[in-house]
């Protein structure tokens, strides 16, 4: 059964604000959502009952903190159906995870000869590490192009595969035009190929249900800032097989299992078994027990259902905007093949204009690249503004939204 | 010269992001409206768009500021020559 979009909204404190003396519009959830009670509540009691550091320790507190992180880890492989906690490491966020497999994978596996292929839809952060890396290893990044709609060429994407490619990672949803890409379709294709799969999830998993085994993905990153959890815990999913192939991509405490010193043989270190050999130092453990509640919250609401509403707003949204001649609206119409973000610009508007003029009516967008600068480029824009949609966003605040932006017209 | 007025008029200032290299500047909400006044006096006013965002001129440079406060700078090289200007324009 749907959820009430304004029941849920109770629970979000920074929504009761104004901004500008209007009642706050929060349309900038693709760069983070806001957070709700249960998951600050979440984060106050580990603070006041339970912090300690985590993993050998004796104590009582230390015990519980271990408890309830390994408990996060848990409920973090349940949301995407991974197989068990070995297959989830900890880590910021998204641009992090692809960093980890792209320094832990990439800089010992690839070299001279060797192709990574992305595309040009991408996130900044799907682009730069590979990028970087191939300047050190000698390999070669190829992209994949997008259609006039911003949908992804598989045709071009197939015509670069050969028996070079070792890596294909690609966006699962656009964070520009929310174009979904169908990732069982690439990741057959990867797999045929004898390639590894990463998919960037940051506009996935918050938004929809996502089955890493359904799916077969081997790399799965996303961020839990942008699903209702606090900022600095991001997830790298890996399968099992791949992870304990890969050398560790931080060194330090907590990750080995033993650091032995011979005068002779010098210093021997011993990994620590999975997930821990990835999850240097002492980690984010308040956040990752927010995320844990954040998680609990959605699977409450069910991610069908989350995916449900989120498509009925952006289908509102689009039939309203095409109803506005000034205004060109990136991607495809068929929001069975796009999330909950809807990126447009004002025929003769700057962006940031457009984004200053909503903020005066306390409407957040975001204007910009979006850390997508060769996705604009392809489009042929110099940015954009950028609604995208959550859980507590309702039809009277897209109503809202195209009223204010039917004003915006008028000023130009 | 120092940034004293930009520091006493404005609470925050950022390049933004996109093909233009803008930069936006938030003014301190008690004191943006002496701040527009004083930009104003300083500029010219190519436009007005009711009471909410004023385009304003001073020789080659251009900026739209919103009765909220905010500035949108444009043509700036960086954040340093937008903080430059507008300490020149507020000092007035």
């Amino acid at each position: 059964m749907m959820f009430d979009a304004s029941e849920i909204r109770k629970d979000f404190p920074i929504l009761q604000r104004k901004v500008n003396g209007h009642d706050i519009i929060y349309f900038d959830n693709a760069a983070t959502s806001q957070k709700p009670l249960q998951v600050i509540e979440a984060v106050k009691e580990f603070y006041e009952r339970h912090n300690a550091n985590v993993h050998r320790g004796v104590h009582t507190l230390s015990q519980e903190s271990s408890k309830l992180y390994e408990e996060a880890h848990e409920e973090t492989a349940r949301l995407v159906n991974a197989r068990g906690i070995e297959e989830i490491v900890f880590v910021k966020n998204t641009t992090e995870a692809i960093n980890l497999v792209a320094y832990s994978l990439a800089l010992h596996m690839l070299g001279e000869g060797d192709e990574v292929i992305t595309t040009v839809m991408e996130h900044h952060s799907n682009i730069v590490p590979w990028e970087m890396l191939s300047k050190i290893r000698g390999f070669k990044v190829k992209y994949a192009d997008v259609k006039g709609d911003g949908t992804l060429d598989f045709e071009s994407l197939e015509g670069l595969i050969t028996e070079r490619t070792k890596i294909v990672t690609v966006t699962h949803a656009s964070n520009v035009t929310g174009v979904i890409n169908d990732i069982a379709k690439i990741s057959k294709l990867a797999h045929q190929n004898n390639a590894i799969l990463v998919v960037d999830g940051a506009q996935s998993v918050p938004h929809m249900p996502v089955d890493v085994r359904k799916l077969d993905i081997d790399f799965l990153a996303f961020s839990g800032h942008k699903m209702l959890a606090p900022t600095g815990i991001g997830v790298l999913y890996g399968k099992r097989e791949l992870l304990e192939k890969m050398e560790p991509f931080i060194g330090g405490g907590d990750m080995i299992r033993s650091v032995k010193y011979d005068k002779i043989k010098g210093c021997t270190i011993e990994w620590h078994h999975l997930p821990w050999k990835f999850e240097a130092g002492t980690p984010n453990v308040c956040n990752a027990i927010g995320l844990a509640e954040a998680i609990r919250y959605l699977k409450r609401l069910g991610m069908e259902n989350v995916r449900e509403h989120e498509r009925q707003l952006t289908q509102h949204t689009l039939k309203l905007l095409q109803e506005n001649e000034s205004v060109e609206a990136y991607g495809p119409r068929d929001v069975s093949t796009k999330c909950g973000i809807v990126s447009f610009n004002v025929r003769g508007l700057n962006h940031h204009d457009v984004a200053l003029i909503f903020d005066s009516f306390g409407i957040m967008v975001r204007s910009g690249y979006h850390c997508a600068e060769p996705l604009h480029h392809r489009l042929g824009v110099e940015g954009s503004v950028r609604a995208s949609f959550y859980i507590y966003n309702t039809m009277d605040e897209v109503e809202r939204f195209i009223e204010v932006l039917r004003e915006i017209r008028d000023v130009r | 010269m120092s940034d004293e007025k930009v520091k006493e008029y404005v609470t925050y200032i950022e390049e933004t992001c996109g093909e233009e290299k803008d930069v936006v500047a938030i003014l301190k909400y008690e004191l943006k409206d002496e701040a527009l006044k004083k930009l104003l006096d300083k500029g010219k006013l190519i436009k007005s768009i009711g009471d909410m965002v004023y385009e304003i001129s001073f020789e080659d440079k251009v900026m739209r500021v919103y009765r909220t406060g905010k500035i949108l700078m444009k043509n700036f090289k960086d954040k340093d020559e937008a903080k430059k200007f507008l300490n020149t324009v507020l000092n007035f």
